[in-house]
């Protein structure tokens, strides 16, 4: 386990270091002037001139690169260009509302395509499992912009049960999560249903009922675990997936949380935040894949440690 | 991933299952207890909800550019002077001011104003404030319109003098700026709790990204708002705003829905109310004169001809504009719209190209091509492809591309177009037309970004700028705007109405055709809306409007 | 495949083929389908809901529905195609390299692919976009050089577990250099699992155009597509949900079809890979 852990550790610093160049000149490399936007039209040139060199905007692309990768070196985001605001104070500041309605979506995710998982495999090829298939495909395909309104006329203006938009208490979070879990539940519904056929056609299972057990045991104690140890790995995966979705229902939903932050950021050109904002969460991202594949290898001690490493 | 095996199940695999739900369950559980984690709290009885495309991106009046910072901030900061709805200077912090000669204005200040903290405003406030925004170390966009100050002084406890280095009739534009308390007012950075102004409201909290809350300032010197809390929410989706204001959680919306949600709105809604006024905007039709094409005013006026603005203003905008016979709009005191006016005539139109030499390639074919650039903005595309569809029929084809707003901005400031489309808001002194029109203003100096150049246009406009009177001024505008109707370098299309949907529990909102939000300070929130009249959209200003 | 008294039935192949033939027929024979063409406007018209001579509706400037919906299959299946042809190049490509060389450059090539799967994965796919611009070619540009990582994993893990077989260590034994070998041996292996990609990847591809538009980045005007006509539909959900309805509906059949497809094939080319 312990070179296993230390290897994936050690590859943890090219990979975040890619990202930051990667993010790095990806911003720079986006038409448009940071400087202009925020001083607008009728700014004069000194003006200009005078902001740029306080922000350090003028200074060639490779010294910005450098000074970024330093002060990442450090700890140091940067600070915003629009408000000049830490770029980790804004960060912090966001990051649990996204991850607030990551795990809501993630847990209602479960709570959907666990159960309709496992009741698609036990019965497969009979009524429910078409229904999920098609039901899941459904989550997926329909898109979060459309789904968001149409709960909420549901919801908040017939039924009035729910408000709006916007982050408050428990309330406020369960459209939005809705929103966001549904697809995901569909990526899930089908993962699930495989895997437990996959184990369900195992010998080891057949040799459980050959033995006599009955049916509900032998799902409980041999399939229901094995199958669902390789949805971990699959799960640290679709976290990126969750919070792609989340750009969206974030902005649609009003829910101040990182996506939208990086998406405004990317508009107005401030660079910092975006670069901030992409490193947080794909530092996030990495370690929670890390954390599910060391669950995973955990649970199931034949996993070969050796050549690949994903 | 193919080198796993399955092995026979174990008891603790079951347990390693339950710990990561678990852990699940408890790390959500933790994040939505966790103190700051849930924000805000249910509004309170007697708060108006205002929602918000966008967040402002910086409050502090010194330093903030766009429109949305502007509303919030013509409410927690007062200034010399402010706009009425014809544009004219209408007394603020300001009792009296005078031009005492061409390079000298003299402003007397009221008395009775006092900031959020309770400290009066007094000349030393006004001074520091300009002072300030003069610095080029705070590198506040506002220096570039203080430019023709030379110095300000305080004259007395409670007035101040403005030295010039030339004259400059639009120098009352500057009148309009935040004043802040003196010891602040030099501050490099403000803190939200350092946002002290004389306005009728204070800023009470800022949620990043999400909420702004204001509460009435009870020493206003116009009275203590009514309104107790104003709310300020950003909801990116309109369709999210329509759906806000019909559940009755947000109640105002400015400018900010689909002339089709409004209407839907206006159908569907007994509780909410359309107010339609006249806006200080004006949408008009850029074009680069630098395009061979484009040069020849013939071409240009052909394109105006060809363009039917009043169907599209009919159904796209729900006829909540009016077309425009002019630049200024028709409430503006400097309005004028003499000149040859446009007509929609495609088949004269056709004419005009071919006597420019721009004949049809073929039966029905392109006589011209001609790129057009818009933001990404719903309605902007929108309109893009009716007058595409309206060029086409002339022969004129327009390869239209949308680009987010960043570099749709840098593009048209480097004359990288053929033509786009934009909107003057917020139009108040008239100098607008020679920073827009005058061959010297192109970017990054001024908003020529067409590359206009007409002589008669410059000595005009910089003639406009050293006058004093507003009769003089407004006959020289009407002298520029008659030359601009008959050039046409950019295509005038309309002027859009302010349109505000409120819940009809707002009484007494007068909304100002730049947009600013200051009537909030004198209207009332009911608790139950008044019974119904017999239309719920009115409120129109009296016309004519002029 | 083992046999239980369970035995999976396999998932049908009709569906999802037919949905196939149905959308390229849509596609390619468009002009002659469609009863308007899909650009002319008619203002005083606008959102007309379904009737007789506008089955599908009219948008907000008049222009038929249905008509855009049939000459938008092929703006949305060319993006689709498109965007799985450069990815499934680029990742076998890179993923066969690393594999079957190993080494530094499988090193190299793997940490490319966390760097990418790191990046939340829209944000990658905006910023792409910002910098090279709207239009449906630029869709494709960036929304396959994000997706290419799933082929070259695939590739990459199936090339690892294949390398040691006879025919492959029999064509290296006889001196054939790399790509040859990748080429002529293990390529041909690959094909199933591949192609079983590909058909979900153009679903995906799809559904990111959608998602592209959302943030008004993308297909530019006047073109239609299933994914702006989505966007455009969505300031009128509340005043003429038709708009959404049917682009939306064009977009489920059309994901629900591949998908299927996908299912079916893999059950019948017996590719055991996860997801």
């Amino acid at each position: 386990m312990l070179p296993y852990l230390s290897r994936r550790l050690a590859v943890l610093v090219p990979t975040v270091l890619g990202v930051a160049t990667v993010v790095f000149l990806l911003t720079h490399a986006m038409p448009g002037d940071p400087v202009d936007i925020m001083l607008g039209e009728y700014a004069q040139a000194a003006d200009r001139e005078a902001l740029s060199r306080r922000l350090g905007l003028d200074r060639p692309v490779s010294v910005q690169y450098l000074s970024f990768l330093s002060g990442l070196a450090r700890g140091d985001l940067g600070r915003s260009i629009q408000g000049d605001q830490p770029v980790a104070e804004l960060v912090a500041l966001h990051a649990p509302a996204t991850a607030e309605l990551a795990l809501a979506a993630l847990l209602i995710a479960i709570a959907i395509a666990l159960p309709l998982g496992l009741l698609s495999a036990w019965k497969a090829g009979g009524a429910i499992d078409r229904l999920s298939l098609t039901g899941s495909m459904l989550g997926v395909a329909v898109p979060n912009f459309w789904l968001g309104p149409m709960l909420v006329l549901l919801f908040s203006i017939q039924l009035g049960w729910l408000p709006v938009s916007g982050r408050g208490g428990a309330a406020h979070l369960v459209l939005p999560a809705l929103t966001l879990g549904t697809a995901m539940a569909g990526l899930l519904v089908r993962m699930t249903r495989s895997s437990l056929l996959e184990v369900m056609g195992e010998d080891y299972v057949r040799t459980a009922r050959a033995k006599g057990l009955g049916e509900s045991m032998v799902m409980l104690r041999h399939v229901l675990a094995n199958a669902l140890t390789p949805l971990l790995s699959v799960l640290g995966l679709q976290l990126g997936g969750l919070l792609a979705g989340a750009v969206i229902t974030e902005t649609i939903f009003a829910w101040p949380g990182l996506g939208r932050l990086m998406v405004q950021a990317i508009y107005s050109r401030d660079y910092p935040v975006v670069q901030g904002c992409v490193l947080v969460i794909a530092v996030t991202y990495v370690l929670v894949n890390l954390l599910t594949d060391l669950a995973y290898a955990w649970a199931n001690p034949r996993v070969n440690y050796g050549d690949d490493d994903d | 991933m193919r080198g796993i095996l399955y092995t026979a199940p174990k008891a603790p695999v079951l347990r390693a299952i339950a710990g990561v739900c678990l852990g699940l369950i408890g790390l959500s559980a933790a994040s939505l207890l966790l103190p700051g984690c849930n924000a805000a709290p249910p509004r309170q009885a007697g708060t108006l909800a205002v929602a918000l495309e966008a967040m402002p991106t910086q409050l502090d009046p010194r330093l903030a550019t766009d429109a949305h910072s502007s509303r919030i901030a013509s409410l927690l900061f007062a200034s010399l002077l402010r706009r009425d709805a014809g544009g004219r200077a209408v007394a603020w912090l300001a009792s009296s001011w005078q031009a005492v000669d061409p390079l000298t204005w003299r402003f007397e200040l009221r008395t009775d104003f006092v900031f959020h903290d309770r400290r009066p405003v007094t000349a030393d406030d006004v001074v520091a404030s300009y002072r300030a925004l003069m610095d080029p170390d705070l590198g506040s966009p506002r220096k570039a319109m203080l430019a023709s100050v030379q110095s300000i002084e305080k004259t007395g406890p409670y007035e101040v003098v403005f030295r010039l280095s030339q004259p400059d009739a639009a120098f009352l534009e500057a009148a309009s700026f935040a004043i802040l308390p003196s010891e602040l007012a030099a501050e490099r950075h403000l803190s939200s709790e350092q946002l002290i102004g004389a306005g009728p409201y204070r800023l009470l909290e800022v949620r990043h990204g999400d909420s702004i809350l204001l509460e009435a300032h009870a020493d206003y010197a116009d009275g203590h708002p009514p309104i107790e809390r104003i709310e300020f929410r950003v909801i990116p989706d309109e369709t999210m705003r329509a759906l806000e204001l019909q559940h009755g959680s947000v109640d105002l919306v400015q400018n900010a829905l689909d002339p089709d949600t409004v209407s839907w709105l206006k159908e569907n809604a007994g509780h909410l109310e359309i107010r339609r006024s006249p806006s200080n905007s004006f949408q008009y039709l850029g074009l680069n004169l630098d395009h061979p094409a484009l040069a020849d005013k013939r071409v240009r006026r052909a394109l105006a001809m060809a363009i039917d603005r009043q169907a599209i203003v009919d159904y796209l905008l729900a006829g909540r504009a009016r077309v425009a016979s002019g630049l200024l709009p028709p409430q503006h005191w400097a309005h004028n719209d003499g000149g040859p006016a446009i007509v929609y005539a495609p088949d004269r139109a056709g004419r005009l190209l071919d006597r420019a030499g721009y004949l049809r390639r073929g039966p029905n074919g392109t006589r011209l091509t001609l790129d057009y650039k818009t933001t990404t903005q719903q309605l902007r595309r929108r309109l893009a492809e009716a007058i595409a569809a309206q060029l086409s029929a002339l022969g004129v084809e327009l390869k239209l591309s949308s680009w987010e707003w960043g570099t749709f901005y840098s593009d048209i400031k480097k004359g990288n177009f053929d033509s786009y489309s934009l909107a003057w808001v917020g139009i108040s002194d008239p100098d607008i037309l020679r920073n827009v029109f005058h061959s010297g203003m192109t970017p990054p100096l001024g908003a020529n970004r067409g590359r206009f150049a007409d002589r008669r246009v410059d000595r005009l406009t910089d003639k406009a700028l050293l006058t004093e009177t507003v009769q003089q001024r407004a006959r020289l505008y009407a002298r520029v705007q008659k030359r601009l109707a008959a050039l046409l370098p950019v295509i005038p299309l309309w002027w859009p109405e302010n349109v505000v949907v409120t819940n009809r529990r707002l009484e007494g909102f007068t909304p100002h055709p730049s947009g600013d939000l200051l009537g909030l300070a004198s209207a009332e929130l009911l608790e139950k809306p008044p019974p119904v009249d017999s239309s719920s959209e009115g409120r129109a200003v009296r016309e004519p409007l002029r | 495949m083992t046999d239980t008294p369970r035995a999976r039935k396999r998932t049908p192949l009709l569906p999802g083929l037919l949905v196939l033939s149905l959308l390229t027929a849509g596609a390619l024979f468009a002009p002659l389908l469609a009863p308007s063409p899909p650009a002319a406007q008619s203002l005083e018209n606008g959102l007309a809901a379904p009737a007789l001579d506008h089955p599908l509706g009219r948008d907000r400037l008049g222009r038929d529905q249905l008509s855009r919906v049939l000459y938008g299959a092929r703006v949305s299946l060319g993006i689709g195609l498109g965007t799985v042809a450069l990815s499934l190049m680029l990742g076998v490509l890179l993923g066969c390299a690393a594999g079957y060389l190993g080494g530094p450059v499988d090193f190299f090539i793997m940490r490319l692919v966390d760097v990418l799967l790191a990046f939340p994965g829209l944000l990658l796919a905006i910023a792409l976009a910002a910098v090279l611009g709207p239009g449906a070619g630029n869709v494709v540009l960036a929304l396959g050089l994000t997706a290419w990582t799933s082929y070259a994993r695939l590739a990459r893990g199936e090339v690892l577990s294949l390398r040691r077989r006879e025919h492959v260590l029999a064509a290296e034994a006889m001196g054939l250099g790399p790509a040859r070998v990748v080429a002529r041996h293990l390529l041909p292996l690959l094909a199933a699992p591949l192609l079983v990609q590909a058909s979900f990847g153009v679903a995906g591809a799809i559904v990111a155009e959608s998602s592209l538009s959302f943030l008004g980045l993308g297909v530019q005007a006047p073109s239609p597509s299933w994914g702006s006509m989505l966007n455009d539909g969505r300031s009128f959900l509340l005043v003429a949900p038709h708009l959404t309805i049917f682009p939306g509906l064009a977009i489920l059949f059309t994901v629900l079809g591949l998908n299927s497809l996908g299912d079916a094939l893999r059950d019948r080319l017996d590719v055991r890979f996860p997801g």
